[in-house]
């Protein structure tokens, strides 16, 4: 393992409405954090998730949640390192295992990273083909600017410094 | 206990755990008799047949793989050779064995996923993979790692891991150079003699001594493990054409579940899957699949179906020995695909997907467009299956409390691997008016 390893890892199905939020919050992402933070964009199957929460010291993931109590738009922090993520949150995969999953393997497993932090955005429409929704578009670009303030960025018009 | 076995007994599970969507399992026992066993699957219906309709005959393979996210292969598959029967074409030698590798990749996936993650935790005494996790933490990682390796092939001839995008009527988009495989080859043999563990550890589980006896429906190949040819036969006899499925199956709906259940036309229902695969074609399983499922003791005539596990790693290895084969002797394609064109046709396609027979029908118009389409996967053709086995295993279990009945019932339905989103696809209106 490569000691401070990073990860910023964006879930969820890009043709599925709001369930595409992650992937698009790490693909901005992308062209603001230097090249020492790996960006991933992914469907959420568990054993390739596993597999980089052992290869790092902190990772952050981000995906869309389904609550059924918060507003959409609704922006959430977990520390995985806290404890198990709430049951109902992320019940989105097809997969079988998917992201609370994966937590919980790696967790039983020892390999959960130092810094696990998991944002969640409450999403509204998740039909196929529809486009995400202007809430959680807003609520996209707020994220970005928290995870960049957590990755230790400073914001100074428009522009990002380590 | 005699007391409580003749009293009416209700075992009701709203979320089944384990299985691949949303189902429940209702038990109802009266004076020692099972009254009612239902598997319900309310997963709400997938409209993929109807969404179909209108679609050109090249859309098929990238539509079906989105009913399921654990086997998209074996849809893609279905849905080509399917066109393929329609129109006419016959695929070049180097494509199909590249569609062969394509399905191990699948194959491997799947059944790693099922047997360490979702079946073996019956076995062992856990609530589930992550509680097993916690004291088995290297069989955990062995079966990560062999989904990792199915993952591999996929991604690489199919584009990505889940929905792969490279698989078209007629071959693929694009095919991989020599040197693009073989560096999988180290990490299927790695996975190889994982899989050589997970049969030696999965046959020393405790089986419980139930069996049945089934109709088997599989695939039927005189020189090769099924995936996608053959014909569907059974150990009872049946030995008919793919064309000929609808003329001797039937599905009917039932109003408690959203998935149709099928039965063989005036026989009953019938298992499909590893069981059924493996009973109907253990002489061409790879020299050492043959020898490790000597060593396990259970042969083609297994009909236990707990110690489908066993079958499925038998499977398991089977396939990344022939993954490793296909690798080492791959000569690519002169062309990744040959032309196909569309004119008025039926087509017929039935794979083995990992939990068994995958039936696809087209009708196809002039301009190639889908008149009409039927799918049929192996979780609703089982499904009858399923409560049949609750039927007859549950009286054996009265003597358990309800917790211990409760999780054996579940446990049986987990022999089959179900897969509910595949399962909840069909569209059905019935409209009365005056």
């Amino acid at each position: 393992m490569k000691p401070g390893k990073r990860y910023i890892i964006g879930l969820g199905n890009p043709q599925r409405g709001d369930d595409a939020a992650g992937r698009i919050v790490a693909r901005q992402l992308r062209c603001k954090v230097d090249n020492a933070v790996h960006i991933i964009e992914h469907d959420g199957e568990a054993a390739a998730l596993i597999e980089w929460l052992s290869d790092a010291d902190m990772v952050i993931l981000i995906d869309a949640a389904c609550s059924d109590t918060d507003p959409p738009g609704f922006i959430r922090c977990i520390d995985a390192n806290d404890g198990p993520l709430p049951a109902n949150l992320f019940n989105l995969s097809s997969h079988g295992l998917g992201l609370a999953a994966a937590i919980e393997l790696a967790r039983a497993m020892g390999k959960l990273p130092a810094t696990c932090l998991v944002y969640s955005i409450e999403g509204k429409q998740f039909d196929l083909g529809r486009p995400v929704s202007s809430t959680v578009h807003d609520a996209i670009q707020q994220l970005e600017l928290i995870i960049l303030q957590e990755l230790g960025y400073t914001l100074d018009c428009g522009q990002n410094h380590a | 206990m005699r007391a409580n076995a003749m009293a009416r007994k209700t075992i009701k599970v709203n979320y089944m755990a384990r299985v691949e969507g949303e189902a429940s399992l209702k038990v109802v026992i009266r004076d020692g008799k099972v009254e009612i066993a239902e598997f319900n699957i309310f997963e709400p219906p997938r409209f993929f047949e109807a969404m179909l309709r209108g679609r050109n005959f090249t859309e098929a393979p990238d539509i079906t793989a989105r009913i399921c996210g654990i086997c998209p292969v074996a849809y893609q598959m279905s849905a080509v050779y399917a066109m393929e029967n329609a129109l006419g074409v016959v695929i070049p030698e180097p494509i199909r064995l590249l569609r062969r590798l394509l399905y191990c990749g699948e194959w491997i996936e799947s059944h790693g996923l099922h047997i360490y993650m979702l079946h073996a935790p019956d076995f062992l005494g856990y609530e589930n993979a992550i509680a097993m996790a916690a004291d088995h933490p290297e069989k955990v990682q062995q079966g990560l790692t062999l989904k990792k390796a199915g993952n591999a092939i996929v991604n690489l001839l199919g584009g990505r891991e889940i929905h792969p995008i490279n698989v078209r009527v007629g071959g693929f988009y694009r095919v991989p150079r020599k040197r693009e495989l073989q560096p999988l080859l180290e990490q299927l043999k790695q996975a190889r003699e994982l899989a050589v563990a997970t049969v030696n550890w999965v046959s020393g589980f405790d089986f419980p001594d139930f069996e049945r006896d089934y109709e088997l429906v599989a695939l039927k190949s005189e020189h090769e493990y099924p995936f996608c040819e053959g014909r569907i036969a059974s150990n009872k006899g049946l030995d008919i054409g793919i064309n000929e499925y609808d003329a001797c199956f039937e599905e009917t709906h039932l109003a408690r579940s959203n998935a149709l259940q099928s039965h063989i036309r005036g026989r009953g229902s019938y298992l499909c899957g590893p069981m059924a695969r493996f009973a109907l074609n253990f002489d061409q399983l790879s020299p050492l699949a043959r020898q490790l499922a000597g060593e396990s003791r259970v042969g083609p005539g297994c009909r236990n179906p707990y110690q489908s596990i066993v079958i499925r790693a038998i499977e398991l290895l089977h396939v990344l020995d022939e993954a490793v084969h296909i690798i080492e002797n791959y000569h690519p394609p002169e062309t990744p695909a040959i032309e196909v064109t569309p004119h008025p046709a039926t087509g017929y396609g039935a794979t083995e997907a990992p939990r068994g027979l995958l039936y696809h029908r087209y009708r196809l118009e002039q301009d190639g467009s889908i008149a009409d389409a039927r799918i049929v996967p192996p979780t609703s053709q089982n499904q009858a299956c399923m409560e049949a086995d609750l039927e007859t295993f549950i009286p054996g279990w009265l003597d358990l409390n309800d917790a211990d009945l409760q999780w054996r019932c579940e446990q049986t339905m987990r022999n089959y691997d179900p897969c509910i989103s595949c399962a909840t696809h069909f569209l059905r209106l019935e409209v009365d008016r005056e």
